[in-house]
């Protein structure tokens, strides 16, 4: 699958009169590098770890009545809904407070725009000669919200009242200047005052750049070729994703998916997707999914949007210019008071992990089966769901110099790629959602915070089998190490721990679930003055509890905290996948001999795992055959 | 500078080429196939082939040679062409994982954003050890440096025994928090020379002894990975060229923009990655400065590859984040992209009879067609020599003849029957194809970091860049291409306008306020290690200077900013100025308003800069004479041209074109001052500038082309 890019750039039937093609493609690109600059001086300026290494930021340009023009590089979760909150700012302060040149606006309410109250964005008017020109905006994920729980995911919430600070457009610059009655009011509501001020900071400096550029940008091509290039992006994106939605097969798919906890309790929730595609139309209807919680784990209608348009980026427009033209073609169904598409006032902070997470999953589900039912170049882009499940422990507390600190760990983010169809998938790879994403370094780790950890590793046998396989997944485990006060406290947000959400595709398999583990009164630390380095669960004495996917943990002096993290599905019957390439994985590691022969079918014996053919063939014989037996 | 000769000496995939220059100014050249995998023969025949063209016996001029300076491609090739070590990594128990997991972005690292948004068909680099043969050791070491389990030795032993058994040739050593504390490393290097002497060892402590240990170990990996073979290959040309009289020690071109001595280039492998193309953007640095342009896209087309490199402000673009093939590499490193399209890029019909050029390249042996060296498939060299852009007779100076028919014949069987268009037509569309690649690769550099080709030159060099510089200049729009004097072997020129440079970095975290006496120790520490290594660079005390850096940041961020110190033992004055100076800088970079001035500031890593000046052969304008150039006309031949049309770059459609007769230069007979109208051909003996009827070239007064 590829676009015409050189059919769309030569044709030069441009709805656009006078806009050459040179000019656009000129202005775009400087646009795209302005929003990488800018996404590099975030990823300098900032002092959240979600930001600078997990890449959760956004930077994005919009035109002066608040559509998407352009946007790149960090996450693309809530690029859309930054789009709401500018229409919000222009319908409701234009004509009152008033827009003006040097202003920036600060948003933090999922109700308006973002996934959850974590998710700031700073809104700024680009101007020109007193004119307003355009708005670019700037977003982070920061570390705490003055929730109930510190770092703002709370399972405990019932009201989104209990979930932070929100705001609704404050002008945090006026005319250039800073207004510090804002910042001082923002800092006294959350518990890192330092690290939320320098956040705030780097998103000016990042909308700083945005509008420097633009305004550089205008100055050497004129207004009009500015102006003409963002409203053309919108069109030109559109016209290039409807071609690409047309190619797919017409017809219906399906994707049902669960949530097994509500932040309290045990529950089940149910996410059901029905994909329509017809012509140059795609309708993602929600319609049977489960009615809002009582708890946190809802989505709000923005966030179902922002995951359905990361999903269609990544996947499906990747060649195509991120806007709001791409998502042009779709039409989203939520119905009223459901689990992604909660009222006013639901406690929505655990949406993400929760609902919206899961609508990640639906949409790679469903588009993974359309594409397959496609033409071949379209096939290609089918695959395995990526392992990615906001397996995400927020731990907090004091750190060895005896600060207090908030870390959300986001390891879970180097998730396991879904095999493609025809290569495995990459193991631990990355999310879709966030194309750069990377995690820290053990020692980054280990220096800010009071922990050791005794390994962190790519998990056997993680990866959903298949004729190709998914890729792995991950597992780590840490013991506290010089903790100034004996412990942290752990708020879990994950999903995944019993239902398989990372789907196989085409027969393939899913990848295995996350867990967190809590080990009490381990021996960890007994070990190591022994001179050993426990390697497993299995190796450390104590009582192992397993945590459930959301709620709380404390974990003391002798305790070790374990998490494993999703990898990707698997592509085609794990009995097609060659025996060879099965000994390989066992060779490397990856899988292990009693799941090559329970899954794949497949024997090795002796120390060179050499393939018993004889033997691999009984094995694969009897699965075929137990398959039959349940069918019938 | 006193009388002798300054050599310098460019290793390319296919060609090796040398310039010698004496104090005179005079400039004598010479080129040679390279000799892959084995590199040093080649060096060895270039360096004759320039002896030759002055006239003199070689072991005179390297008995006079006051700097052999040599940038070289045996580190990138073993690389490229994975012909590294048998490698082991030994690390930390727990962590054998850290390459393999790569933090994730081992998927995306270096790829262009284009690449990075086609998620599906990115992937991890190849791994340089495998799994099963990573050994973990228990030990461990916490982040301030304290011992919590010791080395076990009993682990280590039996691990080299497996190395051994398994025939492992290299070893890398990077243990979690080595920086801070290097003992087990340094005791696992000591078990490993017990043990097996034969196995060579990097250890990360002492190649990057920096925080963060996934971009330390894929260093120190691909160190040893490379070590042996770049060893090898420097040990074996410093004794060749000691056998053939050189005295002077020779000088490494370093991917740092520096030149490093041949021994100390050993060791640290990883950073003569990139040495000859790093070498040939400084020489257009150095021509930049010289002729008046701050702002240069330079282009070197060889036999295997381009080289793409960027000149803003006078000043080579540093990668920011350094990486070789998706491995991160924490070294500084001029950045310079590379493309497989060349000379010998191999052009070629798939299934759906759509014509392609490269990646694969025919190299120098068998080479393209023409070469009449039992090549049997058509290269961009045979259709240039189709196309009249190549004189057969004239070759690298009439040194090689170049075999028309059977260019014609390989071009005729493999493209032109396949696609049904006549020879030359086949021919034609290589060329635009390759030209086209070219185009991509720029673009990506320029255009879409923002950086308009319309306001910038090309420089075209390597032997094959100036037939196809117009071509491609007038696709990004440039103003002006430039076909430097000493084109063919312009990296050769360009290591002979370096100085030695060492970077000395220690990760240490203080917090502010920082103890003068702590920081003057570390530079101290530091600078004593630089002057001792630039003494035994043989640098004089006057050409020495050193530079103190630290990397400071607001506690708790994550990246820093580098800020310059001055004075030698700091006082409690200078440290105080220090923050300042910090808060300064980061609102200069991040704008007015977005430092944190109340904040506590930490100094994360500690860096000097050690420059040894070296001298540099004078560079002498010649007057302007007259325009005219009637009396370098060689003669007249049909070239092929498309058909005219000056501002091109939307449309790729096919044009027409035909041939037209054509002008054809004695480059080595034309003067400053004169003017060539296209369609014209500049012969030199080492590179052919192609004019087409579009366009005009001037001969500058450093007898530079340069095309309008």
């Amino acid at each position: 699958m590829k676009t015409n890019g050189k059919g769309g750039k030569a044709n030069g039937r441009r709805a656009e009169a006078g806009l050459d093609a040179i000019a656009f493609e000129i202005v775009k690109n400087k646009m795209l590098a302005a929003i990488n600059e800018a996404g590099a001086v975030l990823v300098r300026t900032s002092a959240s770890e979600v930001v600078v290494t997990v890449r959760e930021f956004t930077q994005s340009y919009y035109t002066s009545d608040g559509h998407l023009t352009l946007t790149g590089g960090g996450i693309l979760l809530h690029v859309k809904s930054i789009a709401d909150i500018v229409r919000y700012l222009i319908d409701n302060y234009e004509h009152t407070i008033g827009i003006n040149d040097g202003d920036m606006f600060i948003f933090s309410d999922p109700y308006l725009g973002g996934m959850h109250a974590p998710d700031q964005a700073i809104v700024a008017p680009i101007f020109w000669q007193g004119k307003r020109v355009g708005f670019c905006a700037s977003l982070t994920h920061i570390p705490d919200t003055g929730a109930i729980d510190a770092g703002g995911f709370c399972p405990r919430a019932t009201e989104v009242y209990q979930e932070g600070i929100r705001l609704r457009g404050l002008r945090v610059m006026r005319g250039g200047v800073r207004c510090d009655d804002v910042f001082n009011t923002l800092k006294a509501a959350v518990r890192l005052p330092d690290i939320v001020e320098l956040d705030v900071l780097s998103k000016i400096a990042s909308n700083n750049v945005l509008i420097r550029r633009a305004q550089e940008l205008i100055e050497k091509y004129g207004l009009e070729t500015y102006l003409a290039t963002n409203r053309e992006l919108i069109r030109y994106s559109e016209r290039l994703a409807r071609e690409r939605t047309r190619k797919i097969a017409d017809g219906q798919w399906r994707s049902v998916t669960y949530l097994e906890h509500d932040g309290q309790q045990p529950n089940l929730f149910r996410i059901q997707l029905t994909a329509t595609k017809r012509g140059d139309r795609l309708i993602l209807d929600y319609t049977g999914s489960s009615p809002q919680a009582a708890t946190s784990i809802n989505a709000t209608y923005h966030a179902a949007m922002g995951c359905a348009f990361a999903i269609l980026a990544g996947r499906l427009f990747y060649d195509i210019p991120w806007n709001e033209g791409i998502l042009r073609p779709l039409e989203l169904r939520l119905p009223d008071n459901c689990i992604i598409n909660a009222q006013y006032p639901a406690a929505v902070s655990q949406g993400m992990p929760a609902g919206g997470g899961v609508v990640v999953f639906a949409v790679q589900d469903v588009l993974s089966k359309m594409l397959l039912a496609s033409g071949d170049d379209l096939r290609r882009e089918s695959s395995g769901v990526f392992g990615w499940s906001v397996h995400a422990p927020v731990m907090s507390g004091s750190n060895q110099y005896g600060n207090f600190f908030i870390w959300p760990t986001m390891d879970e983010c180097a998730g396991g790629m879904g095999a493609r169809v025809d290569r495995d998938g990459v193991g631990t790879a990355g999310t879709i959602q966030t194309p750069k994403v990377r995690i820290g370094n053990i020692e980054e780790y280990e220096q800010r915070y009071p922990m050791l950890f005794l390994f962190r590793r790519e998990e056997q046998d993680s990866a959903g089998a298949g004729k190709f396989r998914g890729g792995a997944g991950g597992e780590f485990c840490f013991m506290l190490h010089k903790s100034s006060t004996g412990y942290i406290d752990i708020m879990l947000s994950g999903a995944g721990c019993e239902p398989a959400i990372a789907l196989g595709v085409a027969g393939g398999l899913p990848a295995r679930q996350g867990r967190f583990v809590k080990v009490k009164d381990s021996d960890a630390a007994a070990l190591l003055r022994q001179g050993r380095i426990a390697q497993s669960l299995q190796e450390l004495t104590g009582e192992k509890e397993m945590l459930p996917p959301k709620g709380y943990a404390r974990i003391e002096n002798r305790d070790c905290f374990y998490l494993a993290w999703h990898g990707g599905g698997g592509f085609g019957d794990p009995l097609e996948r060659g025996p060879e390439l099965v000994r390989q994985d066992i060779i490397d590691q990856l899988v292990s001999r009693r799941f090559a022969e329970c899954v794949y079918g497949v024997v090795v014996t002796g120390a060179n795992a050499d393939i018993d053919r004889a033997a691999t063939a009984r094995a694969r014989e009897e699965i075929r055959r137990q398959r039959l037996a349940q069918a019938a | 500078m006193a009388g002798g000769y300054i050599i310098g000496v460019d290793t390319g995939g296919t060609f090796t080429d040398t310039i010698i220059l004496n104090t005179r100014g005079e400039v004598h050249i010479g080129k040679a196939p390279s000799t892959p995998p084995d590199f040093a023969g080649g060096v060895i025949d270039s360096l004759g082939e320039a002896a030759r063209s002055a006239g003199l016996p070689l072991r005179d001029i390297l008995r006079d040679c006051l700097l052999f300076n040599h940038g070289s491609t045996a580190a990138t090739n073993a690389l490229v062409t994975w012909r590294g070590a048998k490698t082991g990594l030994i690390t930390t128990r727990g962590h054998k994982d850290v390459t393999i997991i790569q933090r994730a972005y081992g998927r995306v690292v270096g790829l262009s954003d284009d690449e990075v948004r086609h998620i599906l068909a990115t992937n991890k680099p190849r791994p340089i050890v495998p799994r099963s043969l990573i050994e973990e050791v228990t030990e461990r070491v916490d982040y301030s440096g304290e011992v919590l389990v010791p080395l076990n030795e009993e682990e280590v032993r039996s691990a080299i025994k497996r190395y051994q058994d398994q025939g492992i040739e290299a070893v890398a050593v990077c243990l979690l928090w080595s920086f801070m504390n290097p003992q087990h490393e340094r005791r696992i290097k000591a078990l490993l020379h017990e043990m097996a002497p034969e196995i060579r060892v990097t250890l990360s402590s002492e190649l990057v002894p920096v925080l963060g240990e996934f971009e330390r170990m894929s260093s120190t990996l691909a160190n040893a990975f490379l070590s042996v073979t770049v060893d090898r290959y420097y040990t074996t040309l410093a004794r060749l060229l000691r056998q053939e009289g050189l005295r002077a020690r020779p000088l490494i071109v370093q991917s740092s923009g520096g030149l490093l001595p041949i021994e100390e280039s050993s060791a640290r492998a990883i950073q003569s990655i990139g040495s000859g193309p790093v070498a040939g953007l400084v020489g257009a640095q150095a021509l930049g400065a010289l002729i008046g342009f701050g702002n240069i896209i330079s282009t070197d087309v060889g036999g295997t590859t381009t080289d793409v490199g960027l000149i803003l402000e006078g000043k080579p673009q540093m990668a920011m984040e350094p990486s070789v093939s998706q491995y991160p590499l924490a070294v500084p490193m001029v950045e310079v992209t590379s493309i497989g399209a060349g000379g010998g890029s191999i052009c070629w019909v798939d299934d759906h009879g759509i014509m392609h050029v490269g990646p694969d390249s025919a190299g120098a042996v068998p080479g393209p067609a023409c070469y009449g060296k039992g090549g049997t498939e058509p290269t961009v060299t045979d259709a240039n020599l189709i196309l009249g852009y190549l004189d057969p007779d004239y070759f690298l100076g009439g040194a090689m003849k170049l075999d028309r028919e059977k260019a014609l014949e390989t071009v005729e069987q493999k493209l032109a029957r396949p696609l049904k268009i006549s020879p030359l037509e086949a021919a034609a569309g290589a060329y635009d194809i390759v030209n086209g690649n070219m185009v991509n690769a720029i673009r990506i550099l320029t255009v879409q970091r923002g950086h308009d080709p319309r306001e910038m030159v090309l420089f075209a060099y390597g032997g094959a860049g100036p037939i196809h510089a117009v071509a491609y200049g007038v696709e990004l729009n440039v103003p002006l291409i430039a076909v430097p004097a000493a084109a063919s072997i312009f990296s050769a020129y360009g290591a002979t306008r370096m100085d030695i440079l060492h970077k000395y970095e220690l990760s240490r975290r203080m917090v502010a306020p920082f103890n003068p006496k702590a920081v003057t120790e570390i530079f101290e520490q530091l600078e004593s290690q630089a002057k001792r290594d630039l003494e035994k660079d043989g640098v004089a005390k006057s050409a020495q200077s050193l530079h103190r850096e630290v990397d400071m940041r607001f506690v708790l961020q994550v990246h820093e900013v580098s800020v310059p110190i001055r004075g030698k033992t700091l006082v409690a004055a200078d440290i105080a100025r220090l923050s300042t100076q910090f808060v300064e800088l980061y609102e200069k970079m991040y704008g007015q308003g977005t430092a944190l001035p109340h904040a506590d500031m930490e100094v994360v890593r500690f860096r000097v800069s050690a420059v040894g000046k070296i001298p540099k052969p004078p560079v002498k304008p010649q007057p302007a004479g007259r325009s005219s150039a009637k009396h370098a006309i060689k003669g007249t031949r049909k070239v092929y041209f498309r058909d005219s049309r000056r501002n091109g770059g939307q449309s790729r459609a096919i044009r027409s074109g035909r041939l037209i007769a054509t002008t054809v230069f004695d480059g080595l007979s034309l003067k400053p001052g004169n003017r060539m109208e296209g369609p014209a051909i500049v012969e030199y003996p080492t590179t052919t500038v192609v004019i087409p009827p579009t366009h005009v070239a001037k001969i500058d007064q450093f007898m530079n082309v340069l095309i309008r």
